[in-house]
C-alpha cells in the first residue's frame, strides 16, 4: 500500500488517496475525520501520511496504534528507503496505543538505530508517555511535546 | 432489578456492571474498547483514566484471546467504584494451577509487555484458575 515517495498507508479499505500528496493543512475540510467529531472510544483505523516540507522526515499518524494499526505503521516506515536523516512520528491524532503499538514503535526504533538515527515522537498523549516510561522504551527515543492548540 | 439492588451491584458508583461474553478473535478488541468507552461515560473519566481503563481491558482481552481456541468465549466484567474500575477477564483454560505473571520484557524486546503494562496501570493484578477458567483481575485507579 505504501509507496516509497509520498508514503501513505491505512488500515481500513476506503476513503484514502494514497497517491495524492499530503494535505498541507490536515484539519482543512476534514472536520468529520479529525478525531474530535467521532464518538469517544470509537475505533479509528490508523492512517500514516508523510508530511512535506519538514526539515526531516515526518510521518503523521491518525488513528489507533493497536493490533490493526501496528502493521500499518511498520509498513509505512519500511517503505522509507533510509532513516539516516532521522524520523519523527507525529502522534497528535493518535488517541489509543496498546502493547502491539509499542511493539511497532520498537520496530521503528531498531530500524532507525540500524541507520544511525534516533526516532522522535511528537505530541504523544499522556497515556502514551506513561506507557513509554513504564516499559523503559522512553530512553530509546526522543519525545517532543509540542504546544497544543496550534491549529493542527 | 430494583433501584436498591442496582446500587448494591454497582460498587457505589451508580453504574451497573459491564458484562460481556465475546468470541475469541482479535477482531473483538476494537469493539470491546468502544463498548467500554460507552460504559464508562457516566463516570466522566478524564482522558488519562479512560485511556488506562481501555488499555488494561484491551491487553487482558488480547491475552485471553491469544490463550483461547478459535470459537471459545472470553468474558469481560467491569465494576465501577468511586475510586477504581475493577476488571475481570476470563477464558477457558486447561490449566490447574496458578498462572505466574511474567516479568517485564527487556525494553526493546519485540513483544511480551502487555501484562507488565497492565500491572503498571492497575493494582492487585492476579491470574487465577477457577473452574477450568483463567481469570485475570485487577483494579484501575480513577480520579474520584
Amino acid at each position: 500500500v505504501a509507496g516509497t515517495g509520498s508514503t501513505s498507508a491505512q488500515g481500513g479499505d476506503s476513503g484514502s488517496t494514497p497517491a495524492a500528496p499530503p494535505d498541507p493543512d490536515p484539519a482543512d475540510g476534514r472536520a468529520e475525520d479529525d478525531g474530535s467529531a467521532r464518538e469517544p472510544g470509537a475505533p479509528l483505523p490508523l492512517v500514516v501520511e508523510a508530511v512535506d516540507g519538514a526539515p526531516r522526515p515526518v510521518l503523521k499518524l491518525r488513528g489507533d496504534l493497536d493490533q490493526t494499526g501496528a502493521p500499518v505503521l511498520t509498513r509505512a516506515v519500511d517503505a522509507l528507503p533510509s532513516l539516516s536523516d532521522g524520523l519523527a512520528l507525529d502522534f497528535d491524532q493518535v488517541p489509543f496505543v496498546d502493547s502491539s503499538g509499542l511493539s511497532a514503535l520498537i520496530h521503528v526504533i531498531r530500524r532507525a538505530a540500524a541507520d544511525g538515527a534516533v526516532l522522535t515522537i511528537q505530541r504523544p498523549n499522556p497515556l502514551l508517555v506513561r506507557l513509554l516510561e513504564t516499559t523503559g522504551v522512553d530512553v530509546h527515543l526522543v519525545i517532543e511535546p509540542a504546544p497544543r492548540g496550534d491549529g493542527a | 432489578v430494583t433501584p436498591s439492588a442496582g446500587r448494591a451491584a454497582s460498587g457505589g458508583s451508580g453504574v451497573p456492571p459491564f458484562d460481556r461474553s465475546v468470541t475469541a478473535t482479535a477482531k473483538v478488541l476494537p469493539e470491546i474498547r468502544q463498548s467500554v468507552a460507552h460504559w464508562v461515560e457516566p463516570l466522566e473519566l478524564d482522558e488519562d483514566d479512560l485511556g488506562a481503563v481501555q488499555v488494561v481491558v484491551s491487553e487482558l482481552v488480547a491475552n485471553a484471546v491469544e490463550a483461547s481456541v478459535d470459537g471459545e468465549k472470553v468474558s469481560v466484567r467491569l465494576t465501577a467504584a468511586p475510586d477504581a474500575v475493577s476488571v475481570e477477564v476470563a477464558n477457558r483454560s486447561g490449566r490447574t494451577r496458578p498462572v505466574p505473571i511474567p516479568p517485564m520484557a527487556e525494553p526493546l524486546a519485540p513483544r511480551g509487555r502487555g501484562l507488565a503494562i497492565v500491572r503498571s496501570l492497575s493494582h492487585d493484578l492476579a491470574l487465577v484458575e477457577v473452574n477450568g477458567h483463567t481469570v485475570a483481575s485487577c483494579r484501575v485507579p480513577i480520579q474520584p
